[in-house]
Parts: C-alpha cells; structure tokens; sequence
C-alpha cells in the first residue's frame, strides 16, 4: 500500500518534471556501453575517497583496497586466513626465534621495469621504520634489530627477541614492498602488484590498469578496475540495481532489499571488525571494577546485534571470531549473559544505587556507532546509568579518542591477522592504541610472554587466558562482528572473504 | 560607472582578507588535526608528529597564516596536505562543475517558476494559485536531501535509470552531461523554482496594481499584452536579485546535493577537505567560493543598469 | 498599533497561520502529554512497522513510536528554530541599528564584517562552527544563528536609514535625549516590523539549516528527536519504511508553512499597497 503511494507520488512527480523539462529524461539507455563488446573493466563503488597512496603512510580503507593491489607485501593470507608466501617464496625461522630469513620471488619486476631485489625489501622496511616516515607500521616491527641482504634474493631480519606475530605482520599491506630510493609516494605509484595506476580523477573515481608482468602469470583476470567513488549509500544502491556499478558494499538492511531482485547477488563474509564500548579506567566512577562489570551486565550484546546489525553479526571478545585460531568462544564468559538485578545490586555495591550521569561519544560518519551508542543508552537507563550521547564529527571523534579523557565511547576496531595486535596493540600498558588508561601489569606480562612464545598451542593457552582476564577487567566492552556485505552482478564471479577485498579483486573475472 | 566599479572591486579587498583571517581562525579552532585523521585510531603519537612535521603543521599558527596568504597574492594556492596535488586547478575544474550544476539548476528552477509565479500572480486566488502556491510550500519545506533521495530512488526504482557515473561537462558532451545533471539540477532546481515564484507572484501583484499599469488597461490593451509589455519588465529587479543570490548561494550550498549525486564539486571539495583537515583545501576553496559570490553580486548590479537605465552609479 | 491589530484580526491568514503555531507550540509544550510514548524507547519487537492502533504512524528501525518523536520533535525543531532565530535578531538587530544610525566608518566596518559572513558558503560556515564549538543543541543554535545575523543587520540598517532623518527621531535629538534612548526607543519600534516579517521566514531557515547538518550528522544529538534528524536517519530507510520519512515531513511542511504565511500575511498588512487583495 504505501510502496503504491510512493509510487503513485514518484511518478506524477517525475510526468511533472519531464513535462517541464522539455522533452525529458530519456530512460533505458543503461547497460548500452557494455554491449557489443566483451566487458573487460570492473567498477567497483568506494564509498570515501582516498586519501593519498604511500602505503607507509596512509592506512584508511578508502586508500588501502587501492594501493593493495599496486603493491605487494613479503606475505599475504588466504581466505582461511593463514599466512601464504607473495613475494617471498619462502621463509625459515631459527630455533631461537630471533633470525627470519625470506627468500624472495626471482624474475619480480616493478611496473617501472626494474628487479625487485633484496635491496627494495631492505629499504621498504627501513623506511617504515624510520620515525620521519610516521608510519603506523613501525610498532608491527619494532622487535627488528637489523636487516641484512645476504643476496639480491635472500633477507635475513635480526630480532631484538623472539616474535611470533613477524611474518604474520609483513603480510600487511602497510609494509608493501616500494622501490629502493623512493621518497615521495604521494606522486607515483609503482609497485610489484596485479595492478597499475593508471589515472586517479580526484572526487570521481581511481582506475587501475592490469599489469601484464605480474609475476603471478594467471592473474589478475580482468583488464582494469575502475573505483567509482560514491558516498551515498543511496546512490551506491540505485547504481548498483541498474547496471552501473558491478561491486558495492552495502549495509545489512540494503542487502536485504537487494536479496532476490534480479540481477544482482549478495555475498558476505564475517569480517575481522568489531565494535565496542570503551570505558575510560581512570575516569570516576569508572574506576571502579564493579561499575564496569555493571556495565557489562546491563548491556545486551544481542540486542545490538539485532537492532543495529540486523541479526547479521557475532558476538565477539577481544579477538574477532573470524579469527578462528586465537578467538575464544563468547559463551565462555559470565559477564556477557545480560542480568539488569545483577548490573543494579554491583552498582550498589560500587556506591551507586541511584546510578550517574555520564557521557557517551561516538562518530557521526558511521551510522552503526550512533545507532548502538543509541542503543546502549537505553540498556543503561534500565540500572540508572543516564548517558548523553556526542555524536562527533570524524576529525574530533579522533581527537577525543586520543585525548584518553573521554568517557565512555562506541568504536570500532579491527583485529590485525595476528591475535598480538588485538591484545598487545589495543591493550597492554603502553599499547599506543589503549587510550583507556588500562593497566594490568599481569596481563602485559601475560601478552608479552604470548608475543615471544613460537609454540603455537602455548600461545594460545597465553591468549586464552589473556582474554578472559580483559573480559572480566573490562576496560571496553566487546559487543559484535558483523558480517560484512557486497552487492554484486550476476555476471561478475566475485567473492569475498576476511582475508580482504584485495585477495577477491585478484581472481575476480567477468562471465 | 568607470569609478563605480574600481571602487566596488577595491572594497572586495578588505571583505576577501576577512574572509581569509576568518576561515583559518575557525579551520584551526576545530579540534582535530590532518595527520590524526588520516592515521586513524591506529595511530601512535611519534607517527602523528612526524606527519604533521612533513606537513609543515608543526609551525605557529602566524606563520603558516602568513606563508598561505603570501602564497595566494602570488596566485599560488598551494598543495593538499594529504594527496600533494596542486589546489588552484582543482579548484577550477570543480568550480567549473558546480557552475554547471548550479546554472542548469537555476534554469530548471526557472522554467518551472516564472510562466507558473505569474499565472499565479494573474489568477490570484484561483485554485492555479493555490496549486502553485502549495507547490513552493513543498518546494522550500521539505530539505533537499530527501527530494534528492527521491529522485534517486524513484528512477532506479521504476525506471531502472540511473545517471552515468563519469562527470562530464556541457561543451564536451551535451547529451551526456544533460544526463549527468539532469537529477541533482532538478533537485537544485525545485528548492530555486519555489523561491522564484514566490518572488515573482509578488512583484506581479505589486506592478499590477501600480497607475500606469491600470491606465494601459483602461487604454483597453489586452490583459497579456500588458503583462509581458509593462509588468514584466517592471517585475523583473526583484526577480533578478533574488536570481543572482540564488546563483551566489547554491554555489555554497550544492554541498549537500553534491554529496547525496557524488558529484567532485566545489562544495564537495571544501566539504572533503573541512573533514580530512586539509586546511590549504578549505581555506583556498572557500575564499575562491567568496570571491566569485561578491563578483556574482557585482554583476548583478550591473545588470541593474541594464534592465532600467534610470539607475546610476 | 490599534489599526494594525484590527487589519492583523480581519485577515483570514494571519489569524489562521497564529492558531496554527499556537497549536504547535503547545504541542511542544504538552508533548509529556500528548505524546502515546516515551520517544526514546525501544520496542524491541515493533521495529519499522507500519500503522498500527498503538502505534498510529508506526515505529522506526529502533522500535520507536513515530508519533510521540514528531510531538517531541517539535519541541527540539521549534525551539532550535526560534532560538537560532533569536540570536540572529539580537544581534543583527544591535549591529543593524548601530551601522544605520551613526553611519560613516562604524557603518562601513559593521557591513564589511557582514559581507564577510555573507559571502561565506552557509551550510559550510554553520559546519566549521559547529565542528568547532563540539556537537550539542546550543552550539547547532548559536551556529544556525551566527549564519543568518547577516540578513538581520541589513533589514534593521536598511530600516533604520529611512527614518532617522524624520522630523520626530531630529527631535529627539534636539530635546537632547541619548543615544541609546533614541536608538530603542524611537527607532527600534520602527523597525520590529520589517523584523518579524524576516523572522517568520528566517525560522522556517533554520529549521531547514538543522536538517542538513543532521544530514551531515552534526544536527541534533540523537536519541533526541528533531525533525531534520528524523528524515535523515529515515532516508536509509527510504524503501523499506516509507512512513518514517513521510510523516516528519509533513510535520516540517507544516510548521515552515505556517511561519511562511504568517509572515507574508504580516507584510500585506503593513504594506498598504497590498491592501484589498
């Protein structure tokens, strides 16, 4: 009924306009370029822009899908997330574990014609190193000492200790491999990678060319990739339903309108995201462990991930679920069965029957921190707990993040390939990601034993018992991990997974 | 007239370093910095201040004021501080853009609102003007981001059409560009139409009424020949102030239209830019935005002259 | 004023659009009680429904009551329109009466300052200043409200030019009264009623202002409910749940068309020439 309304509107509205308009919009002409000849061009739609592509430099999504595919790094994962030899073909740890030597590809050349070398990889790694660089890679190797080139196609790294997230880490896109001597990435790009720069139209959109040397001889299949940029999830959905765009990411509530209309499929993956609600540990009433505990108890995860992501999430502990080898299973944890009496009698206990006032920040730009910042509030409400939200503008929600003044705040964070970043990164002591103040001297202990321990079922005891310690202290509560979602044409064999965009855009081909 | 217009484009000098001072002042009021933004929350402190250093960010605000407004005496705008590029061109091709956009707007509001504000204006109180009337209601009451939406939706929807997605210009390609513009104009365009006919219906009604207007009709001219031989042009100072604004604000204000179509607009730019922090961006667009809304006011007070050559300066 | 109060009550529209904002203004003010539901409450189970008896225009993605958001939504759309509204007339009106009155280079100074913000992109401007001051309903109103002080100073200045010459405000001066004095006392009441014919229109501004930077996310904070940020958080929703971003904008059609009106209603009986029509 009131689909016929707005169609009966629209369609007045649109007589109305071509009426006017002299002669009128002339429909029916998409899908017209393709035809004739085979379709060799991908179109991708980028939801932001990007932001410059030195991958030393700049690690925002919107840059990172495009220069991923420019340049390539010593290793990459596959889709079941282990880690697979790119450009090196092989490597060997020493027994102590503070020696890695990589054996590169032979015969790699740079879009510019020159070898890749071992001279290249010393200097990418230095250059990441170098703090002038401001690289956010640098604390990924801050266990290397030194790095030798024994050959033009033999690296050894020297480790300061034992790290067992190092060649997990050079699968990163941010320690891609550049050319020996570059300086300034901003101007060219010229990588290794499947794909060439071939023109970046700021505003409107960034078009790769295939490289036909990579050194991978079947891929990539298809010619070029074209990131049409377009902000607007509206605009993102009329494109992709008429043909324009062959790849969109979408949200969970247009993958549903999208699901079983002609033409297009949707495809997901579990995503290595998830968001959560970070408690300041310094902040009054914070502070204490009982309010926060209270917290935990009041919020209910799978609310969020009912209302916000539309049943279309997991729940998740401080290590995304997708990362199947390292994560914990939720249900091991007391704290995530939601009891209001309970949340209200620690709240009690803690000095607070009649609850607080406080405040909740999260970013504006993402529709999903407000949307759970919205619903955390209500939950909050049932203990007493009164919280305003902050809805930031993106600039100052980075601000306030770093600030380590904040209250509490809604975010998102994505789990590196390695379970060390999760932990060690976002939350021991001096993490620099812990901008919660939270400081466990056991826990650090606990991370940094899991960091130098090579035994992978040890590690993993480590971890276990990491998390439950970080669920129980609670400096942020962990809430879920959504799937992630792509619109995709029927005619396009795309399909993506945890391991990246990237990893798919490669084998991706035209029917 | 010679004097008139030297001194009107010398009292454009002191509003034009006003607007300078005054958007770097509130540009670097907002918390926030470019190097932050861009590293994300991922980011550590060393690999902050190491950026904004390579940014030339780390210097006091005075300086950084001074070598940009020195730079912009000599026509150099600078680069972005994230992609490097040079300003001023973009700046040109995205103001070319927004031009387009913004004219083919005004047209559209145009057509839709002069022939529609004067019947209205003829037939006061008749149900054509209520019809007209409630029209332009909608038209300045609902926000442009929904009709913008609409129409979006409504031709993917039930026309499976959707605008080709390379932006290209009018002299290029006509057809294609019509097609292009086509949907955030219109959207532009009912915001503009709903201003004009109110604009219009009011002057209509107040010409009408004046003596010489009665006297041709007592001469017994035709009820169109007066219209178009007497009121029209009588009518048309306040229609073309209000035109002329209309062109000078939407070049601000296709932000939001430009942002909803993805069209690389100016407003866009300046939008983009006020987001990444990219202060050389915002303040470069902003003044250029300044500079070419005041030339806009300018002209259009020379078109005064034209219209009715009574006016003098 | 008697005069103007007997047209004001003989024109059907005037006296229509002032019962029409009474009416909205007291549902802002009885929105506890007119409201079926507290606004920000989630009905876990009703998300995005359509009519309903207990939900009259339905819910949206939260499970909220449409109806008791658009009640509170006129308070927040209201308030925000008339506050903003307010500051620009406070100060456009300080600003306008001053450069008017004493001329020469305080006029010049005070109209380059306006140009200045004139020539400034609004939606921008109200942007940076609200990125600026941080989120919250007082820094949107103080921005809304900064944006549009322009427009006020000039409708005051220009008012103010073409009367203080007139023989009472000479004689004013000549029985030796102050300059504050003259300034409030016998020009200000000569100029309310350009004033509040541009306020009539400025408001419907800027509750349209809010909507955008609700689009651009920095209107009013949720869970709040304005109505710019209702049809915002609706465009998503667009397909799925028309209702959500219908009903909102009727209710901002209504209000802006009702301060329209009312404020040409107001100009026809002011201006005598518009008289009779």
């Amino acid at each position: 009924m009131k689909k016929r309304v707005l169609a009966g509107f629209f369609l007045s509205l649109s007589l109305a306009l071509s009426a006017c308009s002299g002669g009128g919009t002339a429909p029916a002409e998409q899908g017209k370029s393709a035809e004739g000849q085979a379709k060799t061009e991908l179109i991708v739609a980028a939801e932001q822009e990007p932001v410059g592509y030195d991958p030393h430099k700049v690690p925002a999504a919107s840059s990172l899908r495009v220069y991923a595919l420019i340049y390539d790094s010593l290793t990459k994962l596959d889709e079941n997330m282990n880690i697979v030899p790119n450009l090196a073909e092989k490597w060997e740890i020493a027994s102590d574990g503070k020696t890695v030597t990589m054996f590169l590809q032979k015969g790699v050349k740079f879009h510019n014609g020159k070898d890749m070398t071992a001279e290249d990889v010393k200097f990418s790694f230095e250059r990441i190193m170098n703090p002038d660089t401001g690289s956010i890679a640098k604390s990924y190797f801050s266990s290397v000492e030194a790095i030798e080139v024994k050959d033009p196609t033999t690296v050894v790294f020297k480790l300061k200790n034992a790290d067992a997230s190092f060649v997990a880490n050079t699968a990163s896109a941010y320690a891609s491999i550049v050319p020996a001597g570059s300086t300034d990435l901003t101007k060219e790009a010229i990588g290794t990678g499947p794909f060439k720069m071939e023109k970046s139209e700021s505003g409107q959109y960034v078009l790769l060319k295939k490289n036909a040397d990579y050194f991978n001889k079947e891929l990539p299949k298809v010619e070029s990739i074209k990131f049409q940029i377009m902000k607007d999830e509206a605009e993102r959905l009329a494109a992709i339903r008429s043909g324009k765009v062959d790849i969109s990411m979408v949200s969970a509530d247009s993958a549903k309108l999208l699901e079983g209309k002609p033409g297009v499929q949707i495809k997901n993956y579990q995503s290595l995201e998830y968001s959560y609600l970070g408690i300041n540990v310094n902040k009054k009433p914070f502070d204490n462990p009982k309010v926060r505990e209270a917290i935990s108890y009041a919020v209910d995860r799978n609310q969020i991930i009912q209302t916000v992501w539309k049943g279309e999430a997991t729940l998740t502990g401080p290590i995304a679920p997708a990362l199947t080898n390292w994560a914990l299973d939720p249900a091991t944890y007391p704290t995530y069965k939601t009891d209001v009496e309970k949340a209200k009698q620690l709240l009690a206990e803690a000095g607070y029957p009649n609850g607080f006032e406080t405040q909740i920040e999260t970013a504006a730009t993402y529709p999903d921190m407000v949307e759970t910042a919205q619903v955390i509030q209500q939950q909050l409400k049932a203990i007493g707990i009164n919280a305003k939200i902050n809805q930031l503008e993106w600039g100052n929600y980075i601000d306030t993040w770093k600030s380590k003044d904040m209250n509490l705040m809604v975010g998102r964070n994505t789990s590196g390939v390695d379970a060390d970043r999760s932990m060690r990164f976002f939350f021991s002591t001096t993490g620099s990601a812990n901008v919660w103040n939270y400081s466990n001297p056991a826990y650090d202990e606990l991370v940094q034993k899991a960091l130098t321990t090579i035994d992978q079922t040890e590690r993993k005891k480590l971890y276990d018992e990491a998390q439950t310690m970080l669920v129980a202290d609670a400096p942020n509560l962990f809430l879920a991990s959504p799937k992630n979602y792509y619109a995709v044409r029927d005619n396009i064999d795309f399909t993506p997974s945890a391991a990246g965009e990237v990893y798919s855009l490669i084998k991706t081909s035209i029917k | 007239m010679g004097s008139y217009l030297i001194k009107r484009v010398a009292s454009l000098i002191p509003i034009l370093f006003g607007i300078s001072v005054l958007i770097f002042t509130i540009l670097h009021l907002v918390p926030g910095d470019p190097a932050s933004i861009m590293l994300g929350t991922s980011a550590t402190p060393e690999a902050i201040a190491a950026l904004n250093k390579s940014m030339g960010l780390d210097q006091p605000l005075i300086n950084q004021y001074l070598r940009w407004i020195s730079g912009i005496l000599q026509g150099n705008f600078g680069v972005s501080v994230h992609t490097g590029e040079e300003i001023l061109p973009q700046i040109l091709k995205r103001f070319a853009i927004t031009m387009q956009l913004t004219v083919f707007g005004v047209l559209i509001g145009w057509v839709l609102a002069i022939p529609f504000g004067i019947l209205s204006a003829i037939r006061a109180h008749s149900k054509t003007d209520i019809v007209v009337r409630v029209f332009t209601l909608l038209g300045i009451s609902v926000p442009n981001f929904a009709i913008g939406t609409l129409l979006l939706l409504g031709f993917s929807l039930y026309f499976n059409w959707f605008p080709p997605i390379d932006v290209v210009n009018f002299w290029e390609d006509p057809i294609e560009a019509f097609k292009v513009f086509i949907l955030p104009a219109t959207t532009m365009g009912i915001v503009v139409a709903a201003g004009v006919m109110r604009m219009t219906r009011s002057a209509f009604l107040e010409t009408m009424d004046k003596d010489f207007i009665r006297t041709a009709r007592a001469k017994g001219n035709s009820k169109w020949t007066i219209v178009m031989g007497h009121a029209f042009r009588n009518s048309s100072i306040p229609i073309v102030t209000i035109a002329g604004m209309q062109i000078g604000y939407l070049l601000g204000g296709s932000v939001i239209v430009e942002q909803l179509f993805s069209i690389p607009g100016l407003g866009q730019y300046i939008l983009e830019g006020i987001y990444q922090r990219d202060y050389p961006v915002v303040q470069g667009g902003v003044l250029f935005v300044a500079l070419v809304f005041v030339l806009v006011n300018l002209l259009i007070d020379l078109i005064y002259t034209w219209i009715d050559p009574r006016i003098k300066y | 004023m008697s005069t103007f109060r007997k047209r004001f009550l003989a024109n059907k529209t005037a006296v229509f659009c002032s019962i029409l904002l009474a009416l909205l203004c007291l549902t802002a003010v009885l929105a506890p009680v007119l409201a079926p539901h507290d606004p920000t409450q989630m009905f876990q189970d009703h998300r995005m429904e359509g009519s309903s008896g207990e939900f009259l225009l339905g819910t949206d993605q939260f499970g909220r009551d449409i109806l008791s958001r658009i009640i509170y939504g006129a308070r927040v759309s209201l308030v925000v329109g008339l506050s903003a509204v307010l500051v620009s007339v406070v100060f456009g009106t300080l600003f306008g009466l001053i450069a008017g009155y004493f001329g020469r280079w305080i006029d010049g100074f005070i109209m380059r300052c306006m140009d200045v913000l004139f020539a400034f992109p609004e939606i921008l401007l109200a942007l940076a200043i609200v990125a600026a001051l941080g989120p919250g309903t007082f820094n949107t109103i103080m921005a809304i409200g900064i944006v549009n002080i322009p427009i006020f100073t000039r409708t005051v200045r220009g008012a103010v030019l073409s009367i203080k010459n007139l023989e009472y405000v000479e004689s004013a001066r000549a029985i030796g009264a102050s300059t504050p004095r003259i300034l409030f006392q016998e020009i200000f009441p000569n100029v309310t009623a350009p004033l509040l014919v541009q306020s009539s229109l400025a408001i419907s501004g800027a509750i349209l202002t809010e909507s955008a930077l609700s689009f651009l996310g920095l209107g009013i904070q949720p869970p709040d409910p304005s109505w710019g940020g209702m049809i915002s958080e609706a465009r998503r929703y667009m397909e799925l749940a028309p209702g959500m971003i219908i009903w909102p904008c009727i209710a901002m059609t209504v209000t802006i068309l009702a301060c329209n009106m009312f404020g040409d209603a107001v100009r026809d009986i002011l201006d005598p020439r518009h008289r009779g029509k």
